[in-house]
This record gives structure tokens, sequence and C-alpha cells, in this order.
């Protein structure tokens, strides 16, 4: 008998075991342990410069580690997690048979976009994880540090992720679009990092357009205290300006998408 | 027998000016082996993505089991099976892999796969990364994915191409018990010899129009009109004074006329007409058309 699962469940579940055995697994594994092993060797080379007596270090260590990593990490891993996904089609030329198939081509597309989402999610996820597990070890050799002593603030960690996922969303999406129209692995990736390197300057430069650049985003949105201060409005709201921006942005990049999606032929 | 395809003036084009569908229509019956042959770049897989709805037709009209199809619904595709050119498999995943993708996307047991893979006798290679398949275990696998969800209809796009001879012989037998299983098969090729081989109807398509379209008895009665003798004599000039009232003749070489003939019977006749002149025949060999040379004719005659 068969089962009867939602075409899209049905669809994110294929989703995630087509990229069985794929490379995009090493990618969040280094995207993610990256910024953590870097900032560990650094405590560890001059472990008194870093050490603060009676203060709980996860605070410093998590901001600076976050704070690195949403700016020089995140954005570049986006884009390549959205290529690789998309890509897998691409390579192996099976549009032509998921198209064949009697599933809505929106079930496809949104399932396909759920799946960078996870996937996204989770390279943060390995990103807390290895800060977390190196912090301990970092602990076992030098304790002065004291993370033995002290619990990682996750009222503060938590909202942070949150903040920093949905200030992502318009990079995803706009990423996800390029994907989807450029039927090659490079030009979305170059457009990408592309974008990356302007949103770095923009962001320099405190430009109000950085608000409404998707690449710019991720570094305002947990920028709380320097430039987007400056920009933002205040909204009363727990999301800030920014992330209604790259809110805004998701939608209409995923619409976009949507509406070529179904338009295209497959030749 | 009911049409389970009937297509209706289809017409498309990928740019301005360039037609690559003008009008087809074409009906394949139920339980069929439909044969859709043409030369390269006639239009067969553009009809086929039509079919499966890949690409929007600008005009015309596609029924499926008495169904118009929506491409924007594609529900209707619930029970066709597909293999359009080369098969569409993920080569970083095995056989046994690729075919529980598709299980998962439809909702299909798993122990369907099993059966799949033994009907395209692929079930040891199963565990093999595809990348690593050769051609024809593409191909097999391509269609395995076909018969996965069971369909009474399947749209095979030159399911032969690039196999050797026993990969070849190997599809053929597999659409051969399909047929045989009550299921429809659309089949495109450009290679006659498949189609002759395997096909109960037979549709022609050149330049995007359909050139002849009917049962394989038509095509062979059509095979049988385009009769050809080729005869050596000794008075080449002499030979095709007598015969030029009757018979169309060519010349091909020296010494040797071919002659179109309407029926067989006209063999001794050309034959008494030669002796009675004391004309010398060295020897007669009958040309039969073959589908490869209809086809040539067809296409030619219909430009």
């Amino acid at each position: 008998m068969r089962s009867v699962t939602s075409p899209f469940f049905s669809c994110i579940g294929a989703e995630l075991y087509k990229l069985k055995s794929a490379p995009v697994r090493w990618l969040i594994l280094f995207g993610g342990i990256l910024v953590p092993v870097m900032i560990t060797i650094s405590f560890l080379s001059s472990p008194y410069h870093n050490t603060t007596l009676n203060i709980n270090p996860w605070g410093y260590y998590f901001k600076l580690t976050s704070d690195i990593f949403s700016a020089f990490v995140f954005v570049p891993v986006i884009v390549l997690i959205t290529s690789f996904v998309v890509n897998i089609e691409h390579q192996n030329n099976t549009w032509k048979g998921l198209y064949s198939m009697p599933i809505k081509r929106a079930y496809f597309y949104f399932s396909k976009l759920s799946v960078i989402i996870l996937l996204v999610i989770l390279s943060i996820l390995v990103y807390f994880f290895a800060a977390l597990l190196l912090g301990y070890l970092m602990a076992l050799i030098f304790p002065e540090f004291e993370f033995q002593y002290y619990f990682p603030e996750m009222g503060e960690l938590v909202p942070r992720f949150i903040h920093l996922m949905i200030g992502a969303l318009a990079v995803i999406g706009l990423q996800y679009c390029l994907s989807m129209y450029f039927r090659n692995f490079l030009m979305p990736i170059v457009i990408g990092i592309l974008g990356f390197i302007i949103g770095f300057f923009v962001y320099l430069s405190a430009s109000k357009f950085g608000l409404y650049f998707p690449y710019t985003q991720t570094y305002l949105v947990n920028d709380l205290d320097i430039i987007r201060s400056s920009l933002d409005k205040d909204t009363g709201t727990f999301l800030n300006y920014v992330e209604y921006a790259s809110l805004l942005l998701f939608t209409v990049f995923v619409g976009l998408g949507l509406w070529l999606e179904r338009r295209r032929d497959i030749k | 027998m009911s049409d389970i395809i009937s297509i209706n003036k289809l017409s498309y084009s990928y740019q301005k000016g360039n037609q690559v569908l003008n009008k087809l229509s074409l009906q394949v019956p139920c339980g069929a082996i439909y044969g859709f042959l043409g030369a390269n770049g006639a239009g067969k897989t553009t009809t086929i993505r039509s079919m499966l709805g890949l690409i929007k037709p600008k005009e015309g009209n596609i029924k499926i089991f008495d169904q118009s199809i929506n491409t924007t619904n594609p529900e209707y595709l619930k029970n066709i099976g597909s293999l359009v050119e080369a098969p569409a498999i993920y080569e970083h995943l095995s056989g046994f892999q690729n075919l529980k993708l598709i299980c998962k996307y439809l909702n299909i047991p798993n122990f369907k796969i099993t059966e799949v893979l033994e009907q395209v006798n692929l079930l040891k290679q199963k565990d093999k990364k595809t990348k690593a398949y050769s051609t024809g275990m593409k191909q097999r696998l391509g269609l395995a994915i076909a018969l996965l969800n069971d369909p009474d209809l399947l749209i095979l796009d030159e399911p032969t191409s690039g196999l050797d001879p026993n990969g070849i012989i190997e599809i053929r037998a597999i659409i051969q018990s399909l047929q045989q299983s009550g299921k429809t098969i659309f089949l495109s090729s450009h290679l006659l010899s498949e189609i002759e081989k395997l096909a109960t109807s037979v549709g022609i398509i050149k330049n995007g129009s359909m050139i002849f379209e009917g049962s394989i008895e038509a095509l062979e009665q059509l095979k049988h009109k385009n009769l050809k003798v080729k005869i050596r004599v000794n008075d080449e000039l002499a030979s095709k004074n007598i015969l030029n009232p009757h018979f169309a003749i060519k010349t091909t070489e020296s010494k040797v006329l071919e002659i179109d003939l309407q029926t067989e019977d006209d063999i001794p006749i050309i034959i008494e007409k030669l002796t009675l002149v004391k004309i010398k025949i060295y020897e007669v060999s009958l040309q039969k058309n073959n589908l490869e040379e209809l086809f040539i004719d067809l296409t030619n005659t219909n430009q």
C-alpha cells in the first residue's frame, strides 16, 4: 500500500536523500568549524591576552566568533550551499526527469528552497557546536580561560542566531533565484562573491543603501551599536528594520524565481 | 481500439522563424507500440517534450487518456513513464538510490525497486554508482525509472541510442515484453530497423509535420508499391528503347538497368520483352525496397 504523504514533504524527503554523499556536507562542516578553529588557535597562541578572571568568557568568545562568522563566512557559505543544491539538477540534466513527474513545479521549487534554508540553519548549528566544543577543549588545555566554570548565555545566543538567519533570507532568495536561472554552477557563485565584496564596502560606507542590499544585511543585522543604529528605525518589535527589509526582498526574489521557473521550457 | 494519445495541429517554435513543429497531428492506438520515426531535428523530441509538459506548445491540442493536457497541473503524468533522450539520473548515487529517490517523490513502496531492476536486468549492478555505468546500463536504469509507477503508457525517446548491438537487443526484448503485458509504448527513433522490428503502428515526421501515419501493414503495402528490379544486359540502349514506354528506368552502372515495378508480375513481362528482341540477360535481381529506402523516398517526395 502506498503511504500518503503530502507532495511537498515527499519532495523534501527526496531532496535530502539526493544530498547523500554530495560534497555539500563537507562545505557545511568546513564553514561551521573554520572560525571557531581560528579563534581557538588565536586564544591558545596568546592565552594570557584572552584571560579575564571571574567574568563569563563565553560571552566575549561567542561575540567574537559569531561576528567573524556572520561577516566573513556566512554569506560565502550561503552562496555555495545554494549553488550546490541547485547544481545537482543542472549537472545531471535531471530537470526533465523531475518535471515529467506528476508533481507541480512549485513543490519542487519550494522543497529545494526549504532544504537550502535547512542547510543554512545546519551551518549555524555546526558553527555553534564547534565553538562550544572548542571552548571546552580550551578549558582542558588552559584552565585559566575559565570556560569550565560558566555556561554560554543561550538567552543571548539564540536571538542572535535567529536575527542572523532572518537577515540572511534576502541573500538566500536572491542566490536561489540566480542559481535556478543560470544553468551553470559558476555564474551564481561569481555574482554571489562579487555581491559579498560589494556588500562589505557598502557596510563600511554606512550608506543607507545597505539596508536594502541583500549582501550587506548579514553585516547589519548583528551590528546593533555601530553603523546600523545610525541608519535603522526602531520598529518596536522583535525584528529590526533590516530584517523586515530582508523578509520583503526574500519574498520578491522567491516569487520572481517561481514565476520564471513555471514559465521555463525544458529544452 | 481507442486512441491513448491524440495530438491535433501542434505547433512549436524555439525562436521566431524556427518552426520545429508545424501543425503536427497523430493518433496512438491503445496497446500499440507506436514507432515515431524521423531524421535528427525533425521534431520528435519536441513532440515528446510537449506531451510531457516540459515545453508549452504555441498552438494545438494534446489529449492523453482522453484528457487535454494541462502543464500547470501535471496530474495526467501519473500513468505515464518516460525516458527522454539520455536518462535523467544522479551520477553520485547508485542505481538503487536513484530508484529510491523516485519512490520518495512519488510515494511508491520500496519493494517496487527490486521488481523493476529485475525487469531491466540490472539487479546485480544496483549498488554501483551510476557514474560507473555503461551507456546501456544507464538506458536500462532510465527504463526502470520509467516503469517504477507501473504506467499504462510509456514514452521512450530514442531508447537504443548509443547502445552496442547487445544493448539494443536487450532493450528491444524489454519493450516487446512490456507491450505483451498490456502497456502502450510510444517509441521515437531515427533507426528505421528499430521501428520495423518493434512497432505495430508508425508515424513518420519531417520538418515538424506528419508525412505518413498508419499501421505497419499499411507501411508494408507502400513498401511493395516501391519495388525495383536490377537487370544486367548486353545492350543497354536497345533495352531502354523497348522498355521505356512501359516502365521508369534508371541506369546506375554500365549495362545495368534499374526499373521501377508496380508488382512482382512485371518481372516476367520485362524478361519476355527483352528476350523477344534477342537481348542477352546476365543477371536479374529484385531490389526489395526496405523501410529505409521508403523513408528516404517519403521524406524526399514531401519536400
